[in-house]
């Protein structure tokens, strides 16, 4: 049966949120440690 | 054992596969049809023999978060989940509005410059920055975190740029003695970006800039002019030419019914500056100005805006957007956002994917807005408006503040999404614009339909890209 692994899962806190997705992010993500 | 809650799935066209993605763990698989016929045999049960290949597929699944133990499991690990977002020390944030003044007079806003909004706007003093700096370094000594999150907001940050300079520098000290780690975002119209301003600020952590265009160059000059009504487009694409290459630059942009057909043209446009690889995301985000009796209840805009036209508190109106309401029973909102990403796609810019949205930083206990008068708001969305503080830096008693901030603490708009799959990415949508709406914190923004959109999106690029890997 076929699965293919696109992404793992993770630890999804550490990836968690932006300052504001909705209205005034930057957009961009801040570098991570 | 049973799926989880948090599945979602696109079928993917011309071939027997399906894309699973679990919002909860973030994985993303590329299945057989029968696979993902598995977790709808295992949700009807009862459970039956099973053979080994089928044995095997499920173990895959359970190892990716596809397949928990129970329903009540899914709902303990969310409470968990948020509840190690509000408490994560890992990372300080702090947004901070050098000044509620603006250069721009937007059509979508009735802040900025029109009438005499800015003689009386708040603007940050240089002895409320030093407050608010050892405020900071008060915060980085009892977190201790890993790393420090600056953004500059406004009104118009760079307005303010004795602020803007001293908090960077002062702070940028402050981590680098602690050994954490300093980033600057600014959020700026773009007017008066230079190089040497970012150059000033780059040995100080400086991120990234986000930079609003509203459209191609005549739709951008009508919905952002400066006061007189002059254009604004080509000095902010050339404020963006001579500082490019020096940080990263995202471009955003708020689209409405009107305006939201000349963004292909805008992307063109992008695509064909020297600057365009450099520009490190393109997204844009939609204004929609109904009257609010045909709002339909419970569908409330991706971008809060103010009831009656008013402003939202005292926040830029450029991110936040306008006008008065919001109907999305047409489906306009969802069927543009997603066309404007795969345009945006198309042209080679990164940009988002739709799907992870959130949590944001209002479900965060250590990110926090601070308005020019040091009071301190839960989310930009909120800042300027008193009622809505809770708290200031110099940490005075005081009852409103103390009652608003139990107000925000108790923010889980989420709870009443039901069994919804995209709340570990959604968390109940933007705070601001459910209570805009509603009038509650609590009530939900809910805007699956736009989730769904991002999805299919992101299935598509899921499936090119693992045939991509099996070409090679």
């Amino acid at each position: 049966m076929k699965i293919q692994i696109v992404k793992q899962g993770g630890n999804k806190v550490k990836t968690a949120g932006n300052v504001c997705p909705w209205l005034v992010d930057i957009g961009i993500d801040t570098p991570k440690q | 054992m049973q799926p989880s809650m948090f599945n979602v799935r696109v079928p993917l066209e011309d071939r027997n596969d399906v894309f699973l993605m679990n919002t909860f763990t973030d994985a993303q698989l590329i299945v057989a049809r029968e696979v993902a016929d598995l977790l709808d045999r295992l949700e009807a049960g009862p459970r039956q023999p099973w053979t080994a290949a089928e044995r095997e597929a499920l173990a895959t699944l359970t190892e990716h978060g596809f397949i928990v133990e129970s329903r009540e499991a899914d709902h303990r690990k969310l409470d968990e989940y948020f509840r190690a977002i509000r408490e994560d020390q890992e990372q300080l944030r702090v947004t901070v509005l050098t000044t509620l003044q603006c250069n721009f007079a937007c059509d979508y806003c009735i802040q900025g410059d029109h009438g005499d909004y800015n003689k009386h706007a708040a603007r940050m003093s240089l002895d409320t920055a030093a407050a608010v700096a050892a405020w900071a370094e008060g915060r980085l000594d009892a977190l201790a975190p890993a790393s420090f999150v600056l953004t500059f907001f406004g009104g118009e940050p760079l307005l303010n740029m004795p602020v803007l300079y001293y908090l960077s520098e002062r702070l940028w000290r402050a981590c680098h003695a602690r050994g954490v780690q300093f980033h600057i975002n600014i959020i700026t119209n773009g007017l008066l970006l230079t190089p040497e301003m970012v150059d000033r600020l780059l040995p100080f952590g400086l991120n990234a800039v986000k930079i609003t265009l509203d459209g191609d160059r005549d739709t951008h000059n009508r919905m952002r002019p400066l006061r007189g009504g002059q254009g604004t487009f080509d000095r902010i694409v050339d404020n963006v030419r001579r500082i490019a290459g020096r940080c990263r630059i995202s471009i955003g942009g708020n689209f409405d019914e009107e305006s939201v057909d000349s963004y292909p043209a805008l992307l063109d446009f992008l695509r064909g500056q020297d600057f365009a690889d450099k520009l490190s995301r393109v997204a844009f985000k939609p204004v929609i100005r109904e009257r609010r009796a045909e709002t339909p209840k419970g569908v409330i805009p991706l971008t809060a805006v103010g009831a009656e036209g008013r402003p939202l508190s005292g926040t830029c109106m450029t991110s936040a957007g306008g006008g008065t309401s919001i109907c999305d029973s047409c489906n306009f909102l969802d069927d543009k956002m997603s066309f404007l990403r795969d345009e945006t796609k198309k042209r080679g810019f990164a940009t988002v994917d739709g799907v992870h949205m959130g949590p944001c930083e209002i479900h965060r206990r250590h990110a926090h807005t601070v308005g020019p008068d040091g009071s301190l708001y839960a989310c930009p969305g909120f800042a300027g408006d008193d009622k809505h503080s809770t708290g200031h830096i110099d940490g005075r008693e005081d009852a409103s503040r103390a009652r608003a901030a139990e107000r925000f603490d108790a923010v889980a708009a989420w709870k009443a999404c039901d069994d919804c799959a995209f709340i570990p990415v959604c968390a109940g949508g933007c705070t601001t614009a459910g209570h805009a709406e509603h009038g509650s914190l609590q009530a939900p923004s809910c805007h699956k339909a736009s989730f769904e959109a991002g999805l299919v999106s992101l299935a598509r690029d899921a499936a090119r890209a693992a045939e991509c890997e099996l070409v090679d």
